[in-house]
């Protein structure tokens, strides 16, 4: 649990904050009025080879 | 072809097997590790699956993952890193669970289960729309899932066409109907995952005097779509759903087990009415884009059966069908009936129009543990045990009824139930305080005859039969019925129905039946065979622990009636009484 907390603040805060000033969009936070809010989604993959894939 | 299906990790972990497109096995790992909600990898699960189907591991064709944990991990890092440094608890909290358990899953199934073979993985909401189209009547329908979060999809709309399945479009995290839902499920007092029934109950004492407020939260566009205001919201970033500006809308958050105050009770009710605002808004949406006048469901907002009545009366869907196992444990349904019909091109599709999926136990292994416990009993014929059940709880008489499988997802259906007669005006009160030991509030379901259904019930639809078989549509109880049905009719007059067709369930439907010649009235109380923070039991030792341990009149094991006089407790209470209110939400 040290050891997160060493690379959360060590490694992972930092090139979070870097991201961010160079206006990374990382989560959707901003408050917004559009007309709609639907994003297309990429078609399903449909193979057993996309299937193996975890990401 | 043998699929075994699992899902797990979030909550709600379980497995399936698929042989040949059926569901011949499913359910939840808690069932037998006991633990409400368990989370972990369902071996149990699925090793019962295996034993139903009678295969090794190493026979299976394929075993299939309900998501992709690599997005999923993408999304938490990515949440951790727009908020840091407000995530670092969520953070170090999730990278323990992944580093030691999730990101290993490939081989954990292999060595676990001994498999050498292909390991696949599905999407989170491809899962939940497959779980919900393949099993359905449907060869042509408008797909809908909505829940906390998958990968990072929360809510899809697609369509679904003879073995071919297509999500079209989504909503993205942190933008989520089931977790705004659930921060006010924790704002209440209540366990997230948990406690979201207990505000739907709580609901129908309030009037929506804050849906005002609820709408600051959420922005619902005329397309059916929507964005939250997450700056006052708190979930992305850490375990609690809601923060300071939350309160600053609604006010101080209620204690767990405090009274329940009004205030509480209406905010209840302004978020029930707006949940069922925004999935009125995405069936219509679903409608628009496929042209069907068929919609399936799934995904945990789809156990809100509140917001699947409105879809049903208002949406201009004409049949709605709703995956039983609608939250997380589904998954592993969807993924393994996408990969067989979609992936494989297999043609062949099978409704799913039972639950009864989990294990069973023969009379002569119920009659193997009474006798080795020393429990009396009495052994009925086979034809004498619905009469003499009915004419017990004529009489007013709580019964344990443990009959066949057990059921998959979060309903009894009559296999393992805790019955009741729903004529006694102060059943009610004996079931919430002396035998389930759960907040006074709460309502208990009702179990009727599908033919009798249209006689005590509206559904509020003008044409045809509907059916309940899974408990997940309300219904109005009809006026000139409420004074026979005091038990049931919630006090804003709603139930939320189990109908029964003699073929999905005949010993249950002929209880039913012989219930109603003693009384006039074919309907039951029909509430899930637990106790307060106890999972639905799984076999004869659980059933007849609880039983012991509630003020349970009867309980009938298979043919085996035990009366309450030969009570002894055979383990620990099986029940909890502990709020986990700050449960952790995304991780």
């Amino acid at each position: 649990v040290a050891l997160l907390h060493v690379v959360y603040f060590g490694v992972f805060g930092p090139s979070a904050l870097i991201a961010r000033l160079f206006g990374a969009t990382l989560l959707d936070l901003a408050p917004r009025q559009r007309r709609s809010y639907w994003l297309e989604r990429q078609p399903t993959g449909r193979s057993v080879i996309e299937l193996m894939r975890q990401f | 072809l043998d699929i075994l299906g699992i899902s797990c990790f979030y909550h709600d972990a379980a497995a399936c097997l698929l042989r040949d497109g059926v569901v011949i096995a499913a359910a939840e790992e808690e069932r037998f590790t006991r633990k409400k909600h368990d989370a972990s990898l369902p071996l149990n699960a699925a090793r019962y699956c295996l034993e139903a189907a009678g295969i090794d591991a190493a026979d299976l064709d394929y075993v299939v993952f309900y998501e992709k944990p690599l997005l999923k991990l993408e999304r938490i890092l990515a949440g951790s890193a727009a908020t840091f440094p407000r995530s670092r608890r969520m953070f170090v909290q999730a990278m323990q669970t992944w580093l030691t358990e999730k990101l290993w899953i490939r081989s954990r199934l292999r060595n676990a289960l001994d498999y050498g073979g292909p390991i696949l993985f599905g999407e989170h909401h491809v899962s939940h729309a497959a779980s919900a189209y393949f099993p359905s009547p449907f060869t042509h329908a408008a797909v809908l899932t909505a829940d906390g979060v998958g990968e990072w999809a929360s809510t899809t709309v697609g369509i679904g066409s003879g073995t071919d399945l297509e999500l079209t479009h989504e909503i993205r995290y942190p933008h989520s109907l089931g977790l705004l839902y659930s921060a006010f499920t924790a704002y209440l007092g209540f366990e997230v995952n948990e406690g979201e029934y207990k505000v739907m109950g709580m609901a129908a004492y309030g009037r929506p005097r804050y849906v005002d407020q609820v709408r600051q939260l959420i922005d619902l566009a005329e397309d059916g779509s929507f964005h939250l205001d997450m700056r006052r919201l708190a979930y992305h970033r850490g375990s609690r759903g809601f923060e300071g500006a939350f309160e600053e809308l609604f006010g101080p958050a209620r204690q767990p087990e405090a009274e329940l105050e009004p205030t509480y009770a209406d905010i209840a009710a302004s978020i029930q009415l707006v949940t069922e605002e925004a999935m009125l808004g995405l069936a219509r949406r679903a409608r628009d884009l496929s042209g069907s006048e068929n919609l399936c469901l799934a995904g945990g907002v789809a156990l809100n059966v509140l917001s699947n009545a409105r879809i049903l009366q208002d949406s201009g869907f004409r049949n709605v069908w709703v995956q039983p196992a609608a939250g997380d444990s589904g998954g592993c349904i969807g993924a393994a009936t996408f990969l067989y019909h979609t992936v494989l091109n297999n043609q062949d599709r099978h409704r799913m129009d039972t639950a009864y999926l989990g294990p069973e136990f023969s009379n002569a292994q119920i009659h193997a543990f009474l006798e080795c416990e020393g429990i009396a009993h009495s052994v009925l014929a086979e034809s004498a045990i619905a009469p003499t059940v009915a004419r017990l709880l004529s009489k007013n008489h709580v019964v344990g009824w443990f009959q066949g499988r057990m059921e998959f997802g979060p309903r009894a259906l009559g296999a393992r139930s805790i019955l009741a007669n729903p004529t006694d005006p102060a059943m009610k009160e004996t079931l919430n305080a002396k035998i389930k030991h759960r907040e006074a509030f709460r309502p208990f379901a009702p179990s009727t005859l599908v033919e009798a259904a249209a006689t005590y019930f509206d559904f509020g639809v003008r044409s045809g039969e509907v059916e309940s078989s899974f408990m997940l549509l309300v219904a109005q109880v009809k006026r000139d019925k409420q004074h026979l049905l005091p038990a049931v009719t919630h006090v804003d007059g709603t139930a939320r129905v189990q109908t029964v067709r003699y073929e999905q369930n005949p010993l249950f439907y002929d209880l039913i039946r012989e219930f109603g010649k003693l009384t006039g009235v074919p309907v039951l109380v029909n509430t899930s065979f637990n106790v307060r923070g106890e999972p639905i039991v799984c076999t004869p030792e659980q059933a007849f622990n609880s039983f012991a341990h509630t003020d349970m009149d009867y309980l009938i094991l298979g043919d085996a009636l035990v009366p309450a006089s030969s009570k002894r407790r055979v383990a620990a209470y099986p029940g909890s009484s502990r709020i986990r209110a700050a449960e952790e939400m995304i991780v």
